[in-house]
């Protein structure tokens, strides 16, 4: 199958049309585009649309086809072919240095391998879960299968690949990267408690040694700490010890934070804010006696606007009907709406159906004064519920596969009727062929 | 006689489909030809109406050295066609306790050579078995058939690769040509996948494709070839382009032969 047969399967009727193609002397994509619309379509009995649609279609499989095309001297490249690809494995070299740069010599790269030393690397030990579904050299074969041999074992199918060319560096050293358990234990945390802490332990171990009095704890020389790096940034919580003396001691957290400062001065640190901030209030809570008390409720009020009742608002309200309403103290379609019925409609002296008619038209008139709030839709059965509450008419029948052991009404009782199911189950499976062709695979 | 195998490595690409067709196609313009089952399924069997379980088949010929003569049945649509049963499978559990057990079958086609234009070979859906390497010993050409869907194209190159190789040990002279199936138009995954499999193997492919039809489905289930169902629609048009390609294709292959001045290729490059 050439281009030109490609192109008629696809795109044309196949075998017909090629054989019609080549009785016309075109033998290939290229004689396809070069002959005319005109011509083509006469010959082929086309309209001219289409036979401008297939050469565009050649045209575009020429194209498709240009980088793949297995034998190029078989047919010929189409001028709008673009130039092939150089795609293959075997093809890709390392890129080579630009010209104007001068070559490096080994020991100029020896050099600048020494120059740049490779950055400390934390190589932290997976969990175990983790660490044995890891690739493990060791599971490979350390010696090296020539490449003939595994060809001719099949287990390369191409001659392109190539080894892969050895980096004499890394094209892109890695940043060097602080990592919270490169720093060390003794590397002081900053905050003005923690200075005091440290600036009160070493205090309380040169009292031990040197018996200090007691009176010149705040002379003693706090070594200065060296500051962090400040690529570093901490964000500094509460120290779990200060905050659990400062409750109960807050003249010694007070202590310890001035002798943080302090210590923070001597050393030229910077001044940090106190953290914690500790204030302790002793409140003395006596026994309060509670008593019930009863409190009026009121009703919520509506977050929508009144809709105040006038003639006519809602429709049927005339003008002694208002003043019966408001005189019952219905001032409001939504009291009219939250009223009750019966007793209203006792008070009002008008029919109960005609004063639902009034909270209905009332309802109306507050939801239309008011946002409208969109409905949930409902659901068919919902629906169905809603118009036909007692079922009769919507319930649908359930559908059971075995038939009543009752005689039916027109005889006939449940064998037959199985009988019959299972006759017509035989008969549906299969259609007898229209000739007479006997003894299928079914028969 | 030429004999051809339809063969792949992945199954269900439509071997016993094409082969029953094509046999039915040379049947109806007046060659002689035979088609041979082997597959354990029987598939073939079954598509030309013939239930071989209480006949004779395939099986005895390979096991018990049966007479071909009186293996062959007459099918539908004035195929010859030698059936198989699932006793095949015994052939394959047999035949590593045998010599020559992959030259049986070419053995006795040697018998009926003169009897018949084509010989098809519809092989089972596993290209390194026994039975399928009777088939390479017995035909001349292999026709890899390629379905338009995923995974066609990796399985017909491993088949050829295995085929090539079967060939190479031989020293046999057979060619490989490619043979498109159950193709859509209609689907751009058909059209791109058709691409591909003609951007690689060029003019070893059949310019006739097989398209997907439903008429192949009903006449496997009457038991006849297309031809016989209906010989004006797109399935058997297909099948008649098909022969036309595998007549040409022998007859350029016979006079090839008679040449002595031109080999034959050992095998397909």
């Amino acid at each position: 199958m050439n281009a030109l047969a490609l192109l008629c399967t696809l795109h044309a009727d196949g075998p017909s049309t090629l054989h019609a193609l080549r009785t016309a002397g075109c033998q290939s994509l290229l004689d396809l585009q070069e002959c005319s619309s005109n011509e083509l379509a006469q010959y082929l009995e086309l309209s001219v649309a289409s036979a401008e649609r297939l050469q565009r279609e050649a045209e575009l499989l020429g194209m498709r086809l240009s980088p793949l095309e297995p034998e190029a001297s078989v047919e010929p490249r189409s001028k709008l072919s673009l130039p092939p690809k150089e795609t293959t494995p075997a093809e890709l070299t390392p890129a080579e240095p630009p010209a104007d740069l001068p070559e490096e010599t080994p020991d100029e790269v020896e050099a600048l391998v020494e120059e740049e030393p490779e950055p400390p690397r934390v190589i932290k030990p997976l969990p175990p879960a983790l660490a044995g579904s890891r690739a493990n050299r060791s599971w490979f074969s350390a010696t090296r299968i020539p490449q003939a041999a595994a060809q001719a074992r099949g287990e390369f199918g191409r001659t392109a690949i190539t080894e892969e060319p050895q980096l004499e560096r890394a094209a892109n050293p890695p940043a060097p990267v602080l990592e919270f358990e490169e720093l060390s234990e003794e590397a002081p945390i900053e905050s003005t408690a923690c200075r005091g802490l440290e600036a009160a332990r070493i205090a309380v171990e040169t009292l031990a040694t040197e018996s200090v009095a007691p009176s010149e704890v705040s002379e003693v020389q706090v070594p200065a700490v060296e500051a962090p790096s400040p690529a570093v940034t901490y964000v500094t919580e509460p120290e779990p010890e200060l905050a659990r003396i400062a409750p109960e001691f807050p003249e010694l957290a007070e202590a310890i934070l001035r002798l943080g400062e302090a210590a923070g001065a001597r050393a030229g640190l910077p001044a940090l804010t106190r953290l914690p901030e500790v204030t302790v209030e002793a409140v003395e809570v006596e026994a309060v006696a509670i008593e019930p008390v009863e409190v009026e409720t009121a009703e919520p009020e509506s977050t929508g606007t009144a809709t105040p009742l006038a003639l006519g608002q809602p429709d049927g309200i005339d003008s002694e009907l208002l003043e019966a309403l408001r005189a019952a103290g219905i001032s409001t379609a939504e009291a009219l709406v939250e009223a009750s019925g019966l007793e209203l409609s006792r008070v009002l002296s008008i029919p109960f159906t005609r004063l639902l008619e009034l909270q209905l038209a009332a309802q109306h008139l507050f939801r239309r004064s008011n946002t409208l709030v969109p409905q949930k839709p409902r659901s068919r059965r919902a629906l169905d519920r809603a118009s036909d509450p007692s079922g009769s008419i919507t319930k649908k029948r359930r559908h059971t596969d075995s038939y009543s052991a009752q005689p039916t009404a027109t005889g006939r009782d449940a064998e037959s009727l199985a009988q019959e199911a299972r006759e017509s189950e035989l008969t549906d499976a299969f259609d007898a062929p229209p000739s007479g062709n006997v003894g299928g695979p079914f028969a | 006689m030429h004999t051809l195998a339809f063969a792949n490595q992945k199954g269900g690409c439509g071997k016993t489909t094409s082969a029953v067709n094509l046999a039915g196609a040379l049947a109806a313009r007046g060659a002689r030809t035979l088609l041979v089952d082997l597959d354990p399924q029987a598939h073939a069997t079954m598509a030309l109406s013939c239930a071989a379980e209480h006949g004779s088949s395939l099986a005895d010929i390979l096991l018990y050295n049966a007479e071909i003569e009186r293996v062959i049945r007459s099918a539908p649509g004035g195929i010859d066609l030698l059936p198989a049963t699932d006793a095949l499978t015994e052939f394959e559990e047999v035949s590593a306790r045998r010599m020559h057990s992959d030259s049986c079958l070419a053995a006795a086609l040697r018998r009926v050579e003169r009897a018949y234009d084509f010989v098809i070979l519809d092989c089972p859906p596993r290209v390194d078995g026994i039975l399928c390497a009777n088939a390479l010993a017995a035909c001349d050409t292999v026709i890899l058939v390629v379905e338009s869907g995923a995974f066609a194209l990796q399985g017909a190159l491993k088949a050829q690769r295995m085929i090539e190789a079967s060939g190479a040990d031989r020293d046999q002279a057979f060619d490989i040509r490619v043979l498109a199936t159950m193709f859509d138009r209609r689907l751009r995954i058909a059209q791109d996948l058709l691409i591909g499999t003609q951007a690689r193997f060029g003019d070893r492919m059949f310019d006739a494709v097989i398209h997907t039809s439903v008429r192949l489905r009903e006449a496997a289930a009457y038991g006849v070839p297309v031809h016989e169902l209906d010989a004006k629609t797109r399935a058997a048009r297909d099948f008649e382009n098909l022969a036309d390609e595998v007549q040409a294709h022998a007859a350029r292959r016979e006079q090839e032969l008679s040449s002595p001045a031109e080999p034959s290729p050992i095998h397909s490059s």
